[in-house]
């Protein structure tokens, strides 16, 4: 995807997480190389801190995400979410502007995402 | 003829185990070099990394941002 958006001022963070029994350690190179685009910053969540944050500030309002189902144990994974320019994250995870999983299946819905006027960088480039 | 089966199952047995010993060490020891341009691979071990996310998330504000969650295997 970053590959067709070679102008695009997008930040990508990357975390990766275990959540199956071959997870047993931090990504090996091989795996980080599959996004070597230099506007991405990628993380090893070990004991899958941001997925708990998701789900803690999801449940904290309900009323957001009416037709997902999650509760304290639910894992977030293989999900991708964009957040346009401004957003920010204070006290509890933001809100994102579009969120989407499995990635595979969703990926072409968040580039065209991308180049929506409303998510283009504050700036204007 | 028992012992010869006996043996070819521990001989099995042992070079499943080796195998997959092998693979354990390989997957903790292998290198984690981010691509040309990337920075370090970060940790999120504690509050304190993932306030280190936060920070970089905001850091970047000004852009539109994109979070991915996966999984390395």
């Amino acid at each position: 995807m970053l590959e067709r958006l070679p102008d695009s001022h997008v930040k990508v963070f990357v975390i990766w997480e275990p959540v199956i029994l071959t997870d047993i350690a931090p990504p090996t190179s091989r795996t980080l190389a599959r996004i070597p685009d230099r506007r991405v910053a990628q993380y090893w969540d070990r004991q899958r801190l941001l997925s708990r944050e998701i789900v803690r500030s999801a449940l904290a309002e309900p009323s957001k995400d009416a037709h997902e189902e999650i509760n304290e144990r639910t894992i977030v994974w293989d999900t991708i979410a964009v957040f346009s320019a401004g957003t920010r994250w204070d006290t509890a995870f933001p809100h994102a502007d579009y969120h989407g999983y499995p990635v595979a299946d969703v990926i072409d819905e968040v580039e065209g995402r991308l180049t929506q006027p409303d998510t283009k960088p504050k700036n204007g480039a | 003829m028992a012992s010869k089966i006996l043996r070819g199952a521990l001989v099995s047995l042992a070079v499943v185990l080796s195998a997959g010993v092998g693979w354990i060490l390989w997957s903790r020891m292998a290198p984690r070099q981010t691509p040309a341009g990337q920075p370090p691979l970060g940790l999120i071990e504690s509050s304190s990394g993932l306030s280190t996310l936060r920070d970089s998330f905001n850091a970047a504000s000004d852009d539109p941002r994109v979070i991915a969650l996966l999984s390395p295997t």
